[in-house]
């Protein structure tokens, strides 16, 4: 619907009106087809336009969630994307980076109100922490950030997958 | 007339309601999605008066967003977040809409759509250029000239609009051009010459020549900001592209700040060609 168009209740589906009544004297409309007309309003409603900087999906795989335990060692705060590293061990306690990427850092505080020291949560403690990605389609240490899970419990989840509409 | 059963009444109760919520999301988002406007449709008057400078002309000064609804609090170290439970919506995206290039040029556009991830110069940290860049975020505006500020992925970039000038010949052709204004009643007139082939003017493999001509009209409505822009490209366009209109809300609660550096680093992993776009 575009902004700036009246809007209008048809007479009988105003709230509080004869409702259930009225309907009765439609038997004839297949719910079928209601639940379609619902299911366009709410497709209608809550599409948002394409927008992204980059091509997530040509670079991670949405399809796919890694988990990783680790160390924040830094974070790049930089455009197009931010940068968050980590020191991962793995089994036989010998470490390495792993590279966890996410959206720009205007869009990480005008829209979610996140800031570079909210991410870094108790930095200095080098604690570790859990974090979850979509991994980067080469195989590479290095993935988008889906979700953070800090020692206390506390997270941020950003969210579910790259092309999605958060992900944009 | 047939009785509903029970289940049937819960069932249509249900589906009635859902329809409703519906609705009414519609409507509270095409009432906050004033950003959003088509075909010169424009919201409703303004509530509050247009202030003015000493000369007459209508008072641009301030930081002028597309974003939906209040700020964003900030989040405390500690809190939780959950983008799916928060539906975060507070920057409007916009499609400026697609111009119409001469047959021989729907190829080319085609061709650099589809590469878009190897070769749109505003993935790779370039200046966005006019009018890729946008309305500008801030203005400062005196009566011989107006700054527009601009706090972008790719770097901030600033424009100096001199007031009843005419066009320097001493500079080189730039992203961002050589911008002159003039008042037009209540609208201030941008015409932008000198602009370099070297930007995409949106999304999607719109190239340009060096002989684009772009004017931008800005008009204050109380505290809205209509923008729209006019691109002439007589070298590949086979007419002017109005882009769809805009309107910019002031806001008090936000100030321009400088933009992190940009550093482009995901094209050595790129396995593919897919996108989702990158309208602006």
């Amino acid at each position: 619907m575009r902004p700036g168009r009246k809007f209008t209740v048809a007479p009988g589906l105003a709230p509080g009106g004869p409702l259930l009544d009225n309907l009765g004297a439609y038997p004839e409309m297949p719910m079928k087809t209601i639940f379609a007309a619902l299911v366009a309003c709410f497709v209608t409603v809550f599409a948002l336009p394409a927008a992204a900087h980059h091509s997530l999906t040509a670079e991670f795989d949405p399809n796919s969630t890694v988990t990783v335990k680790g160390v924040m060692t830094s974070i790049e705060w930089i455009n197009p994307h931010i940068y968050i590293y980590f020191d991962v061990a793995d089994k036989d306690g010998k470490t390495s980076q792993y590279a966890v990427e996410t959206f720009p850092p205007n869009h990480m505080r005008s829209r979610y109100g996140l800031t570079k020291q909210v991410l870094s949560g108790d930095f200095d403690k080098k604690q570790t922490l859990v974090v979850e990605v979509n991994p980067a389609k080469n195989g590479k240490p290095l993935g988008w950030l889906t979700k953070i899970t800090y020692p206390d419990g506390h997270f941020i989840k950003l969210t579910a997958e790259p092309g999605s509409p958060e992900a944009r | 007339m047939r009785r509903l059963g029970m289940r049937s009444r819960v069932t249509t109760v249900a589906v009635i309601t859902a329809g409703i919520a519906c609705l009414s999301l519609a409507l509270v988002r095409a009432q906050a999605g004033a950003q959003g406007k088509q075909d010169g449709a424009r919201a409703a008057t303004a509530s509050v008066a247009t202030p003015r400078l000493a000369d007459g002309h209508p008072d641009l000064n301030g930081q002028w967003h597309h974003r939906i609804g209040p700020p964003v609090p900030q989040l405390k170290p500690g809190q939780s977040y959950d983008a799916a439970i928060a539906k975060p919506i507070g920057i409007a995206q916009f499609n400026p809409g697609r111009p119409v290039y001469k047959p021989e040029y729907v190829a080319k556009v085609k061709d650099l759509d589809e590469r878009q991830v190897q070769v749109d110069p505003a993935w790779y940290c370039q200046p966005p250029g006019v009018p890729r860049v946008g309305p500008p975020q801030k203005i400062v505006q005196t009566a011989k000239e107006l700054v527009f500020l601009y706090d972008d992925l790719n770097g901030n970039f600033f424009r100096v609009v001199r007031m009843n000038a005419q066009h320097r010949t001493d500079i080189e052709a730039s992203a961002h051009g050589d911008s002159i204004g003039r008042w037009e009643g209540e609208t201030l007139v941008v015409d932008v010459t000198n602009l370099d082939e070297t930007t995409w003017l949106s999304d999607n493999g719109l190239f340009h020549s060096d002989k684009t001509h772009v004017i931008e009209r800005l008009r204050r409505e109380g505290d809205t900001l209509h923008y729209d822009v006019t691109v002439e490209d007589p070298v590949v366009f086979a007419e002017p592209w109005k882009q769809r209109s805009r309107d910019l809300k002031l806001m008090k609660d936000y100030e321009i700040e400088e933009a992190p550096y940009c550093s482009e680093r995901d094209a050595s992993h790129l396995q593919d060609l897919s996108h989702h776009g990158n309208l602006r």
